[in-house]
């Protein structure tokens, strides 16, 4: 049975980025797993250059950026943007913020990682992760000595990335921190073991006592007693990145359960997810709004304009998101957590800036002329928007039939709908 | 002393007159800021109760994110325990400021000092989740709800708070975070954002009539439901509300602001001295940046050192009439485990400190300290007095209130204001 237009767009946001309506037109054909077959199927997109980080100017700020712009010019130009979507995911589940971690290269291996293991499995992305000198240095864990112990890393290992908080108690946090001490950084940056400032007494870990080491520890979440709560734990995670936030317990236990018979595949968690009937509710087609990354990535694949263009090292930090600068070990808030005057401010002025560029490029640029039929629901779905509301419709063709002709129409037309609530929704 | 500058005449707002029927389909979310707002017109029927902007009291809450250190910025200078465990780290007696009754201010606190020998600060010990867990996000939402009977955390308790007011000006409830936290978002209304910069978007320009007819459209898209769902009704009250907003943000923010702290916290004086009839002001203070794991010596020096700078610089921006009518009260998640993990660092821990600053507060020390020989089986102090405990009392004796209502228990009142 062919699928519904309507689910073929939004499961083409949710998994990669949305643009103009136009772009789905073949997976019409199809039915919904061999749609989500052909999305989860694309290859993974190669790295043949990288971005340059060395000597750039500005210190962790510009390497921040340099990544950042690299990393979105991929996602607006991507033919499997899946792959740059996920990354995203775990950019925000393995949170390491470059300002602490103090190291572009780190920061880039981990990079790395996450798309490297970002649809494979789960045990050896998160043992890969944690691994690896950024999220070490972001979470303490290099001053994490037998004489010395401190818990950060081993806490928010266990509560953010895997297990999820109220399934271990404390004293398994500081069994873990224990396990965990002399992983650390070497003088070459990269992660390394020091025996020395390990702790190689017996504790009790999730029930089990004996000799640990971290990376048992992290097996133990994973693989052994922690694996039921994991698998629940990110796959709520996993489902609010793409679906609403808040699961209903039972979608959990049921998504839970299928990461669990899949051994953890993450593909396999995706597959599950984009195949439930919840995805494609109501709640979930309202359920999240666009971050700021997305917002761009949105608008630059609507108008063509390219990400040179825009310079957003100067532009996206009012908006309230810059990657590789996450606000905390919690990644970056949903939904409410951008609604706000400032963040408002934010994407105006980037509406703005990418609207001007637009009409540099003659995108909508008949609607200078005045009068066009049709120019209200045109410009809405070159920017995607399909099902516009009934209140945004009519709010475009109001100020349509009162804004003159003249070469700022198209710029303001553009801005217009880029701020509407229908742009918004993820 | 407040310069001129800082001071702007006495606003009074208009409201339109379907405001409360639009109210309704907006969740409340941003409800505050529906209105077509002007400088100089009168408020119609149906506005709610007349605000007092003179006269009214206000709540200025720092975060202090990531969990600050109690012990030593209050320091129990006559606590030979808190020697024996702090070490390296200990604050010492000689370099503590000393405010009598063993106690100290760390010493990067100086001004605060002087404020509290003019009987402006009062310093609530071991002030902590009784429930409490040592997770980050655990309990900062945990202080954000402020609720003591279990409810979901889905409200926060000055948004609850806010909720029980009538609805007199869209600057009732403020944060000058770029986000609207928990803390400030209740089932109906919520806290109006204004970032320091709200006012450069290109909206402002209104002398140009082309940009003003955009700003109109942009300000329709949130005058009713969307059919799109919460969300996109809420982007579109923050539209609406946005630019009915600017010609006022545009007078606070247009002139310069210092960087860090002081920025923010003299942008509250200014609200303050414009009388728009703001009640809380929050700011949350840099992303956990009190999570002193590492190198907690000069991190936590140079951390208190800019709280000291900025509380100076909100009462030099302050137009000392409105002083006696104004609290500062400092938060944080918890407080840091007693014993150092390494000579350098502190984990988490419960107890805290709370810093609450004002000429009209019961000043000096005030709650029970928690032993420093008797700690929970964490190594952590015992918490002797309950957050919601502060919360319901600021609510009760400060702003105006049912502070039961809003934290979900009756508590006793703690005696901190004058």
């Amino acid at each position: 049975m062919p699928t519904a237009l309507r689910h073929v767009v939004h499961l083409l946001r949710r998994s990669g980025f949305g643009g103009p309506a136009g772009e789905v037109g073949h997976l019409t054909g199809l039915d919904l797993p061999s749609v989500v077959d052909q999305i989860l199927g694309a290859a993974a997109p190669p790295i043949e250059a990288g971005p340059r980080l060395m000597d750039v100017p500005y210190g962790m700020w510009g390497a921040a950026m340099t990544v950042q712009n690299w990393w979105i010019a991929r996602m607006v130009n991507s033919q499997s943007p899946i792959h740059e979507r996920i990354a995203l995911f775990w950019h925000g589940h393995f949170v390491s913020a470059i300002d602490k971690v103090d190291d572009p290269a780190a920061m880039w291996a981990q990079h790395l990682n996450l798309r490297r293991y970002g649809l494979g499995r789960f045990s050896d992305l998160a043992s890969a992760v944690t691994t690896d000198a950024a999220l070490l240095r972001y979470l303490d864990n290099t001053s994490n000595r037998l004489d010395a112990i401190n818990e950060n890393f081993a806490r928010e290992l266990l509560e953010l990335m895997t297990m999820g908080v109220g399934t271990y108690r404390q004293a398994d946090v500081v069994a873990a921190a224990h396990a965990w001490t002399g992983h650390g950084v070497g003088a070459d940056g990269r992660y390394q073991f020091h025996p020395d400032a390990h702790d190689f007494s017996p504790f009790t870990f999730l029930g089990s006592t004996r000799t640990w080491n971290g990376p048992q520890i992290l097996d133990e979440v994973v693989n052994g007693a922690g694996r039921p709560a994991t698998a629940r734990h990110v796959a709520t995670r996993l489902w609010s990145f793409l679906a609403y936030p808040n699961p209903e317990p039972t979608l959990v236990a049921s998504l839970g359960a299928a990461f669990m018979a899949a051994d953890l595949d993450i593909t396999a968690l995706l597959r599950a997810i984009f195949l439930r009937p919840e995805f494609y509710s109501d709640r979930a087609r309202y359920g999240l709004l666009r971050t700021p990354v997305d917002f761009v990535v949105a608008a630059l694949r609507s108008t063509g304009v390219t990400l040179d263009e825009v310079h957003l090292e100067w532009n996206i930090e009012k908006t309230g998101q810059c990657l590789l600068l996450p606000p905390n070990v919690g990644g970056w808030p949903q939904n409410e957590g951008w609604i706000s005057a400032s963040t408002f401010n934010g994407r105006a002025q980037l509406a703005s800036m990418i609207a001007t560029l637009a009409a540099r490029h003659g995108v909508l640029a008949d609607a200078a002329t005045g009068a066009v039929a049709g120019m209200a629901d045109r410009a809405m779905a070159t920017f995607g928007i399909t099902e516009p509301s009934p209140v945004t419709i009519a709010g475009v063709q109001a100020w349509l039939a009162a804004e003159p002709p003249g070469p700022l129409r198209p710029t303001r037309l553009m801005a217009l709908i880029m701020l509407t609530p229908d742009f918004q929704l993820a | 002393m407040a310069s001129s500058d800082d001071c702007l005449p006495t606003i009074s707002w208009p409201f339109a007159a379907d405001w409360l029927s639009r109210r309704r389909f907006l969740k409340g979310l941003l409800a505050s800021g529906v209105g077509a707002c002007g400088l100089s017109a009168a408020a119609p029927a149906g506005a709610g109760a007349a605000p007092n902007p003179g006269t009214d009291t206000v709540l200025v809450v720092l975060n202090l994110g990531g969990g600050n250190d109690g012990l030593n910025m209050l320091v129990p200078t006559g606590d030979g325990a808190y020697y024996d465990r702090r070490g390296g780290l200990a604050i010492t007696p000689s370099a503590a400021l000393d405010v009598g009754g063993g106690w100290g201010l760390h010493p990067s606190l100086p001004k605060l000092w002087r404020r509290w020998r003019d009987a402006g600060v009062a310093a609530v010990v071991g002030v902590g989740d009784t429930a409490g867990a040592l997770s980050h996000f655990q309990a900062g939402t945990s202080w954000a709800c402020g609720s003591a009977d279990g409810r979901p955390a889905l409200t926060g308790w000055l948004g609850r708070w806010l909720d029980d007011q009538p609805l007199r000006s869209p600057f009732e409830a403020l944060t000058l975070s770029p986000q609207v936290g928990l803390e400030l978002r209740g089932q109906h209304r919520s806290a109006t954002s204004l970032g320091v910069d709200a006012a450069h978007a290109f909206l402002v320009d209104d002398q140009d009539r082309g940009t003003q007819h955009f700003s109109s459209a942009v300000g329709a898209l949130g005058t009713a439901p969307t059919g799109l769902g919460e969300l996109a009704d809420a982007w579109g009250a923050q539209a609406t509300a946005y630019v009915a907003q600017l010609p006022v943000v545009r007078g606070l923010v247009g002139r310069p602001l210092a960087a860090g702290l002081a920025g923010p916290l003299t942008l509250a004086a200014r609200i303050i001295n414009a009388r728009l009839g703001t009640r809380v002001i929050s700011y949350g203070y840099l992303n956990a940046a009190f999570d002193t794991h590492v190198d907690q010596a000069p991190r936590q020096s140079a951390l208190l050192g800019a709280v000291d700078d900025a509380i100076a610089a909100f009462y030099a921006a302050l137009d000392p009439v409105h002083a006696s009518r104004v609290a500062i009260l400092t938060v944080s998640e918890f407080g840091r485990r007693v014993t150092t993990n390494n000579g350098e660092g502190t984990d988490h821990g419960t107890a805290s400190t709370l810093l609450l600053v004002s000429p009209s507060v019961n000043p000096g020390v005030q709650g029970e300290a928690p032993p420093l020989r008797n700690l929970d089986s964490d190594g952590n102090l015992k918490v002797t007095t309950d957050f919601r405990n502060v919360y319901a009392t600021i609510i009760d004796r400060w702003l105006g209130g049912d502070g039961s209502g809003v934290v979900g228990r009756s508590y006793a009142d703690l005696r901190l204001f004058a």
